[in-house]
């Protein structure tokens, strides 16, 4: 799981533009969005393209997007479970 | 209306930032954009995120408001914009084709549009008042001090971008100014502009 978490940091850097950042800045279980790393719509969307591309998971359901992308951990969790699945 | 002044102008051409110029900021084009947000020590994340039109227009405003002297309060509607470029988007365009092959980019598609630098200015400076982006072979002096003219003229602005910025294939080319009523200040005028302008982007 901690690699997977490492992973999805750079990941996340890389896919975002986060080039202000480095992916060990990102915190864990820093929330993604409001407060926390301050993402906004587009960059929910390309999360979901992140998904898809790196992981060949598609988001079926749009309503879990808010769970699964809480944090870097909530999503390395799905990525898990639905690898596995 | 002979007080309608230029108070400030940059240019960027050949990795060249000037601004009144005199030269801010030099440096290779691949990394002209990171090195500016390093140099000049940004605080605006979602300058990484815009597309390069958009960067460009971006650095080459970005010191208009801090050389200009006056003081005074001017609301956000009496701000305007007046921009014009060449190749709009065209940039953004193939990249967002290409990613078209796999999974089309939603942050690629959002600058599918040549108006969308207007817009990051627009929220870099405050402007919310008249604003438009004009898609022109080359940089039309002529129109450009016609049209802000008029906007002075009509009471619409009292403070106003303007300018052109081209980002495509072998053209990266901005220069903008910055136009206020005031007693101090080069004249706007087609000329003056022009002069500016050859100046500017003579290296």
């Amino acid at each position: 799981m901690e690699e997977l978490i490492a992973t999805l940091k750079t990941q996340i850097v890389e896919q975002l533009n986060l080039q202000h950042l480095k992916a060990e800045e990102i915190g864990t279980d820093q929330p993604l969005f409001g407060e926390g790393l301050g993402l906004d719509s587009i960059d929910a969307l390309e999360l979901i393209v992140l998904l898809q591309q790196k992981y060949g998971i598609k988001l079926a359901d749009p309503t879990e997007g808010p769970k699964v992308f809480q944090t870097v951990r909530s999503m390395a969790e799905y990525i898990s479970s639905h690898k596995a699945a | 209306m002979n007080n309608v002044r230029i108070s400030s102008f940059a240019s960027f051409k050949n990795g060249t930032l000037k601004v009144n110029g005199n030269v801010l900021l030099e440096s290779a084009m691949e990394t002209f954009f990171s090195t500016y947000y390093e140099v000049m020590k940004l605080n605006y994340p979602k300058f990484f995120k815009m597309d390069n039109l958009s960067k460009l227009a971006f650095v080459t405003c970005d010191k208009l408001f801090e050389q200009d002297a006056a003081e005074e309060v001017i609301s956000a509607f009496e701000k305007g914009l007046i921009f014009s470029t060449a190749d709009g988007c065209l940039d953004t365009d193939e990249k967002y084709f290409q990613s078209t092959e796999s999974i089309p980019s939603p942050a690629l598609f959002v600058y599918t549009l040549p108006n969308i630098a207007a817009g990051e200015l627009s929220i870099r400076h405050g402007l919310k008042g008249e604003t438009a982006t004009f898609i022109f072979e080359e940089f039309n002096p002529e129109f450009q001090t016609k049209y802000v003219q008029s906007l002075f003229e009509e009471k619409r602005v009292s403070i106003c971008i303007s300018g052109w910025a081209n980002f495509y294939g072998e053209s990266t080319e901005a220069f903008f100014y910055l136009v206020r009523k005031s007693e101090n200040g080069i004249i706007h005028s087609t000329e003056n502009i022009q002069k500016l302008l050859d100046k500017s982007w003579k290296n």
